[in-house]
Formats: C-alpha cells, structure tokens, sequence
C-alpha cells in the first residue's frame, strides 16, 4: 500500500521532533528511516502507525486520508525495539491474540498461526511463553505477531537492536528475504547506517527532525545531498578538509586539483577512505604522510594518517596493506570521486553513482 | 535459600566488611522477625494449655501437655462459625468491590490522557488524608437513613469506600510503570481497549493487584471499630467483635478460649499470606510509590 507524508510536523512542548517532513513511499517498497538518536525517525513511524498524532501535516495511506485515523483504522503493523510482546502469554497467543478481535474462525487463526511460525521458524516454540525464549526467538514472535494480521504497512522501530552482532546479520538478510515474500511496504528504522545500506530500496536520512535525503543507498552514498548525508552514511565516515577555490583550482593544506564546474563556493572537500590509497613515499605521491594509528580490520584495513597541512584523514587499504604507526607514506587521492560541500553544507559537486550491472536477460 | 547456605555464604564473604554488612543485616532481621514471632507464638501456646497452667509464674515457653480443650469449649460458647463467616463475606465482599472499583479507576488515572486527570488524581490522595474515625458518626448517621446500618453489605460499602483512595494510589503508581509499548502493541493489532484491559493489562499488573487485595483484606478483617458500631445483632458481628463480646461474655476472661479464637481468627491471613507472600513481595518490590 502506498504511503505518502506531506509536511508532517510533531511537536513535545517546545521541541520540535519531526519538522516538515514529506515522501512518498510506493506499494511494496522498502524503506529505512536512518539518523542519529533523536532526529526524529521513532516518531515519524510513531505518527504514521497513528501512535502519535501528529501537530501538523498530513499521512495518507492507500490514497486515504489517515493523518487522524485511529492506529487499528490504518491496518499498519508495528514491531517494537523490545518487542513488547505479552509476557504473561504463550508464543502462540501472542501471535494469535489480535486476530481472535476480527471474525477469523479459530480454525483459520490456528492454520495462519502455524503457517507464519514454520515461514519463521519458531513452530517448536509456540508454546513457550516470551520469558523463555532467547531474543532472537522473541524478535521472530514479534514478527510474527505483524505477519499473521497481514498488514497494508509494516513498521519497525530498531527490531534487532537489542541482539548480539552475529544474529543481527542474520536476521538482516531474513527480514530482507521476508520482504521478498511478502511483499509489503516497509518501513525501517534504524540508527545503523550499514543496516540501511543493505537493506532498503531507498534510505531516508533525518538529522534534528528535518528530512536531509531520500534515495537508494547506491545514491545516498556516491551522491549525498549535503555534508551531514555524507558524513553519516559510509564507514569509516568520509573525510572532510577545509579548502578555498581560486584560479579555476580547488586548494587544501596538502592537496590542489582541478576545480569542477560549479565549484566556486566550495569550502569543504569530502574524500572517502577508500578513494585513498597509501603507497611508498616520494614515488608517486602527491603529499606525504605519516600513519598514527593502524586498525586491522581483515578484508580490509583502517589507517589514520598525519598529512602535511592537513589534520588526521582516514584511509581505507586492502587488506595486504600493512602499516607500523610512524611509518612515512605517500597519498593518492582518486579525484574522480571527490565530494565538494559549500558553507551551509549544501552539496555543490558529487561525483556519478556506479552503475549496476543488468540482471542477464531470461 | 535455606538458612544454613545463608549463613555460609555471609560466612565465606570475600571481604570482612561484607561480611559485617550481611552479619549486621541478618542479625537486625532475626531480632525483628523474633520480635514479631514471640506474640504470635505465645498466643498459639496459650491457647494450647490448661487454665491452670496459664496462671503458673514462671509461665511455662511451651505446654508441658498441650491440649485443644479451649478450641472446643470456646466455640461452644458463641456461634463462632457464623462470625467467621460474616467476616469472610465481609472481608471477601469489600477487596472485591474495591478491586473492581479502584483497578479501572486507577489505570485510567495512570494511563490515559483526559482534563483534569491530575486534579481527579489529588482528589483520590486527598481521601487517604481523611481519619476513618472522623467519617463515623456521619456515615453511621447517613447510613442508617438509608437503611444500610446492622447489614453486612453497609458495612462493605463503608470498607471499599475508606479503600477506594488508596488502592487507587497503590494500582496507579503501578500501572504507570507498566510498559506503554505492550498496550500500544495491542492497540494497533485493532484489540478492543477493553479487551486489551483485561488480557494484557491485568495479567501484567497482577502482582500489584494481589498487593492490594491483601491489604485490603488483611485490614478489613482485623477492623474493628466500624464493624462494632455498624453491627448491632450477634449473628452479623464478625470476628474481631465477637472476640471483644467473648471476654465481656463470662464476666472473667478465658486467656486459653480467648488466645485460641484469637488463632482461628489469625491462621487465615498466615496460610494466606505463605500462599501469596512471593506475589506480594513482587509487588511490593515492583511499587514506585512516588
């Protein structure tokens, strides 16, 4: 079902949480609300679900107006950061108990109960009550309690925040192969970026309530709308250095290259640590460095760099580039990738999004 | 945890102010819970000796030939039975009336934005500030106007009505601390706000519930004043009045009889509270009176 937001607005007292946020989201869509703490991502999904109503703005669903509609009106399902299932009932009451308010047959609850638990995996602990079952177990049993009442919208607020890393990855790429299935329009929240880079068709980034971009993550991150789009999505962060553009030339501390058109009010560059590469110093260098910290990462490495004139710049290097802190290096910056910011932070150049390639013809 | 791996483990502390901690803390407790014991066993003691041996100086600790005689004649001396009933009905008849009053009351106190919610709030505190002693005379006077003195449901309404404030006070506080995710949960599932109320919210807030329900309980069978100014026929009275009637019954007072009606009367709240004390305990531990 689709979604649309036009200018929504929430307010707590003087604060403001959500400030003029508008999308549309299309039916069947995956989209992540991504941003630091606070940005106002929990309460734009809050307000949606009707959890919240909104100061002002509109929400429509399906093409129907539901900016005041009450939360069971919107047939959006919600999971919860901790789950909130009813600790007092049993995995397959949890998942059963608001169907047993429609006019659904037991025999029909009972069949989609057992249906949606063997898609999930957790048939074997439908019995159990929330208290004895592990926190991925719990995560299942609140998705599972969202599946059965096969929603128009599924919600969810930070779902697998409260897992340890490896089920995390795990329940990443089910939830992804559930959307699959299902095929319902999402909405995602998270303050992981890397969670929203790989899982959405489109990723909403906030900061202090306003809307900064809403583009595929391909997009967000070759061509962020501003510096705290850039900065946010990526990791390591991308680098920023203070620069002046004069004679046609962008000028840092260490670096100068060829300005692109319409660089003029630039006043930051932003490299990303992977267009970075360490080589040995005074061959083909374009400034000198001395690596500070070295991070083994595995499949690829963290290197802190000292550049002349510049502060610390991060690089990131394969993973057969290896460093001793101290050791003297030369810097290559890939210029085809380079990032220009203006002063209020507006992007003023970005380089083009790689292109995929073309799912082979059948 | 029995009382022996206590000891050791307040004995095998890692530090020796630990362990004078827990020793000091452990000692407070034993002197407390002796304190509380020693009336309590001396009344069952009493009541399971002879007269005569009631009046030997120096007292005997324990019956030298312990006897239920005093059970049985006391109860033949007064319908008993039927006191212990009214005092079931009674005590029974106000939890429940004031449960069912103070916990929908108190949850949408806790829980649910509306005007004046804080000033309806303070209204029900202000209630506790009243002495019940101050509202007798009145209550007796309204009461029997409407024809609810010398009847057991007079005396109910009065309980539940002292109640009410404070059982909405005790389920507010606990309420308020329940998870708002859980209700929200329900909400958008299209779960009836009332049906919502008694599946997920009861059975979450049940350990408050009980809490107050023994209090209530627990009061209402020990009061006493209430019960003997609104109760004027001997078959109504409930325990405690017929306690109180018992010594005035024989001119002279049977310490064993007495002490033995007094147990009858004290074992249901005992085996009621070993049946419920982790629940009230829960509770009591899960109660942010603030």
């Amino acid at each position: 079902m689709k979604l649309e937001i036009e200018n929504l607005r929430k307010e707590f007292g003087d604060l403001v949480a959500v400030d003029d946020v508008s999308m549309t989201i299309e039916d069947g869509e995956f989209v992540t609300f991504v941003g630091p703490s606070g940005c106002g991502k929990t309460t734009t999904l809050r307000c949606v679900a009707g959890l919240e109503t909104p100061t002002s703005g509109t929400i429509q669903i399906g093409g129907e107006e539901m900016t005041y509609a009450s939360p069971e009106e919107r047939g959006t399902a919600f999971v919860f950061q901790d789950y909130a299932l009813y600790p007092h009932m049993t995995a397959r009451k949890n998942m059963s108990f608001a169907l047993e308010s429609t006019d659904m047959t037991s025999d029909d609850i009972t069949q989609r109960v057992d249906e949606t638990a063997e898609m999930l995996g957790i048939y074997q602990h439908l019995d159990q009550t929330p208290g004895e079952l592990s926190g991925g177990q719990q995560q299942r049993v609140a998705l599972g309690r969202s599946i059965v009442r096969d929603p128009k919208i599924f919600l969810l607020d930070e779902p697998l925040s409260n897992l340890d890393a490896k089920l995390r990855v795990q329940m990443r790429a089910e939830l992804q192969q559930l959307h699959q299935e299902i095929k319902s329009t999402t909405i995602y929240v998270t303050h992981d970026q890397e969670e929203a880079m790989t899982m959405s068709d489109r990723i909403a980034i906030l900061n202090d309530g306003r809307l900064q971009q809403i583009a595929p993550p391909e997009v967000a991150y070759s061509q962020p709308a501003n510096k705290f789009v850039a900065g946010f999505i990526g990791s390591p962060s991308m680098n920023f250095l203070d620069c002046t553009v004069s004679g046609g030339r962008v000028e840092t501390g260490g670096f100068s290259f060829e300005a692109p058109a319409g660089a003029e009010s630039a006043t930051t560059v932003g490299i990303r640590p992977e267009n970075i590469t360490l080589g040995r110093p005074n061959t083909d260098g374009h400034a000198e460095a001395t690596v500070s910290v070295f991070e083994q990462v595995g499949s690829f490495n963290i290197v802190y760099i000292d550049v002349d004139g510049v502060d610390e710049v991060v690089a990131q290097v394969p993973g057969e580039k290896q460093f001793e802190p101290g050791a003297e290096v030369s810097v290559t910056i890939d210029m085809d990738r380079i990032h220009l910011f203006a002063e209020d932070g507006e992007t003023v150049h970005n380089p083009p999004v790689f292109t995929k390639q073309p799912a082979a013809a059948e | 945890m029995s009382v022996v791996t206590r000891i050791r483990d307040v004995i095998s502390g890692d530090s020796d102010v630990r362990t004078v901690t827990r020793v000091g803390t452990l000692a407070t407790l034993t002197v407390a819970t002796i304190l509380v014991a020693i009336p309590l066993y001396w009344m069952v003691a009493t009541s399971l000796k002879t007269s005569v041996q009631i009046g030997v100086f120096p007292p005997y600790l324990v019956p030298p030939t312990p006897t239920i005689d005093p059970f049985i004649n006391a109860l033949q001396t007064g319908p008993w039975v039927q006191w212990f009933l009214n005092t079931v009905v009674i005590s029974g008849g106000s939890t429940i009336l004031v449960l069912a009053l103070a916990t929908p009351a108190a949850y949408v106190l806790g829980r649910r934005e509306f005007p004046a919610r804080k000033p309806l709030y303070v209204l029900f505190i202000g209630i506790l500030m009243i002495p019940a002693q101050i509202l007798l005379i009145p209550m007796y006077t309204l009461f029997s106007r409407i024809g609810l003195i010398n009847t057991r449901i007079g005396l109910i309404v009065a309980y539940s009505a002292f109640f009410l404030g404070f059982v909405v006070f005790l389920l507010h506080s606990f309420f308020t601390n329940l998870p708002d995710n859980v209700e929200d949960a329900a909400h958008i599932g299209g779960v009836p706000e009332w049906r919502t109320f008694l599946r997920v919210i009861l059975p979450m807030a049940k350990p408050g519930i009980a809490t107050a329900a023994i209090f209530v309980f627990v009061f209402t069978w020990n009061e006493f004043l209430f019960a003997l100014t609104f109760l004027q026929t001997q078959e109504l009275y409930t325990i405690s009045v017929g306690l109180q009637q018992f010594q005035g019954l024989r001119g002279t007072v049977v310490y064993n009889q007495l002490f033995a009606m007094s147990t009858l009367a004290t074992l249901p709240l005992l085996i009621g509270f070993a049946l419920f004390s982790e629940q009230f305990i829960k509770g009591m531990a899960g109660l942010n009176l603030k």
